[in-house]
């Protein structure tokens, strides 16, 4: 198993948005999918996920609705509400913000003069 | 923005029906996690046992979990504050003895905490109810043992005639004495004199009426009283024929002329209900209490420009001089006190931080009774 990579602050709210966006899931599939996605180096523990989960629900960027599973068993689906997929927008370009002036102050990739 | 709100508010409102419903749903949530889990590692090669084992452990705490995706709820902390407070009443109610003296010591404390500020609060937070308050003075000899200045009728006199750094200067009789309204309706009362010239001296105009006139605050002048508002209000019911009318206090008819503002504070704190002219009379204070003549109390309002320091100074050979007349034994005891008004109210703020305490009507009783004592060693030094 490999070493799971601490998330930075406010990442998983992002993520678990962005995987929603392929459709209604539940946590174990919210979980999986990241895990999938990041090969392996991304494992969200349900410590984190469900209060992550429960958190963006009660903010109202996700809804839940009780469903049948693959192998027809009943589970809680979350899928991304309209006030979701503005919030994904705003979370996204903050991150392309953060990331490029992080790796600008680590000097990852070489200034580039525009 | 709003639609967080929103739903905010509705998982608010039905909190409470939900709340135990919201446990179990969340029990199958995770129990639904840890069955996905336990086929992921059937489908690794592990036995049923071992797979559901590995993924309970995976799963850690069940409660804890629980616990921080209840957190997220907003307000969920009311429900830990209710269940503390349940825990609370219940422990009162298995202690009764524990209980009441808790709540007595409570309510006593809060209750004096209130009545003491209710005193202090419009001495030591507000500004004095008089007119350009920062240059009132309180003026007079002071002594070790009596802190609070004061003039012998004599001395008053002098100072009033030499007052060059005073714009004004006016006197308060020493402190309220008790006296009787013999009417239809008789009531025990606190009489004060003071001169016709304190409520200019403090920039204060009777809400009623008028001041009392200088012809008024001479020795046998024409019998005439100024009264309080409380009094108005409570013995007259607010009456405005008050005016010119006749009372008879403690046998002598006086002729109502000034009712004072509901918010007048004498400059002493103590509450009177009637004001006499204080008749001053020169020759009698050079007789009077071995020719020094009677305490009282003298108030005065700094000259524009004049700060307190050089107020002292020049009153300074005046106080020399004047010391010259007391005992020897005396007159190292004394000193010469100019200080703004306010502190002196700040000091006598102690005394009048008790009154509320003592039962009802005997507080004023109490103030009356300091303040005697306080002339009495006035005299007994001079």
């Amino acid at each position: 198993m490999p070493t799971s990579t601490e998330l930075l602050q406010g990442t998983l709210d992002l993520l678990i948005l962005q995987t929603l966006t392929t459709g209604s899931m539940h946590g174990w599939g919210v979980a999986q999918r990241i895990q999938q996605m990041s090969k392996d180096v991304l494992q969200i523990g349900q410590g984190s996920l469900y209060p992550a989960l429960h958190r963006l629900e009660y903010k109202g960027w996700i809804r839940s609705d009780w469903g049948n599973s693959e192998n027809n068993r009943r589970a809680k689906f979350y899928s991304l509400t309209r006030a979701g997929k503005k919030r994904l927008e705003t979370e996204l370009e903050d991150w392309d913000r953060l990331s490029a002036a992080v790796a600008l102050v680590l000097g990852r990739i070489p200034e580039t003069s525009s | 923005m709003i639609s967080e709100w929103i739903s905010r508010f509705r998982f608010f409102l039905r909190r409470d029906l939900l709340a135990r419903r919201r446990t179990s749903e969340l029990d199958e949530e995770f129990q639904f996690h840890v069955e996905q889990a336990t086929a992921a590692n059937v489908a690794q090669g592990m036995t049923a046992e071992e797979a559901r084992r590995n993924a309970l452990i995976e799963f850690g705490g069940v409660e804890q979990a629980r616990e921080r995706c209840q957190e997220q709820e907003p307000g969920w902390w009311i429900d830990t504050l209710l269940q503390d407070v349940r825990y609370g009443l219940r422990g009162f109610r298995r202690s009764k003895a524990f209980a009441v003296s808790a709540v007595l010591t409570l309510a006593l404390a809060i209750g004096a905490t209130t009545a003491v500020f209710s005193v202090v609060d419009p001495i030591l937070f507000r500004a004095l109810p008089y007119a350009d308050a920062g240059r009132l003075v309180s003026v007079g000899f002071a002594f070790s043992s009596e802190r609070e200045e004061f003039l012998t009728g004599k001395f008053y006199l002098d100072w009033q005639a030499s007052h060059k750094p005073f714009a004004a200067m006016a006197s308060q009789g020493d402190a309220p004495h008790p006296c009787d309204l013999v009417e239809n309706h008789p009531a025990e009362l606190e009489c004060v004199t003071f001169q016709a010239g304190l409520l200019p001296l403090l920039g204060i105009s009777p809400v009623l009426g008028r001041n009392f006139l200088p012809e008024e605050d001479v020795p046998h002048g024409p019998p005439v009283v100024m009264i309080s508002y409380a009094l108005w209000q409570g013995n007259y019911g607010g009456d405005r024929q008050i005016i010119g009318k006749e009372i008879n206090i403690d046998g002598n008819l006086a002729r109502v002329v000034g009712v004072l503002p509901r918010d007048f504070h004498f400059p002493t704190l103590q509450p009177a209900d009637v004001v006499q002219p204080m008749a001053l009379d020169p020759t009698a204070q050079n007789m009077a209490n071995g020719g020094f003549g009677i305490p009282m109390l003298a108030f005065a309002r700094l000259k524009p420009g004049v700060s307190l320091a050089e107020a002292q100074a020049e009153m300074q050979p005046v106080f020399d001089r004047e010391k010259a007349w007391l005992p020897p034994p005396a007159r190292a005891l004394t000193r010469l006190s100019i200080r703004p008004l306010r502190e002196r109210e700040m000091g006598d703020a102690d005394g009048a931080g008790g009154e509320p305490l003592a039962a009802g009507p005997a507080g004023a009783d109490g103030g009356a009774a300091a303040g005697a004592g306080r002339s009495g060693g006035g005299t007994g030094s001079g």
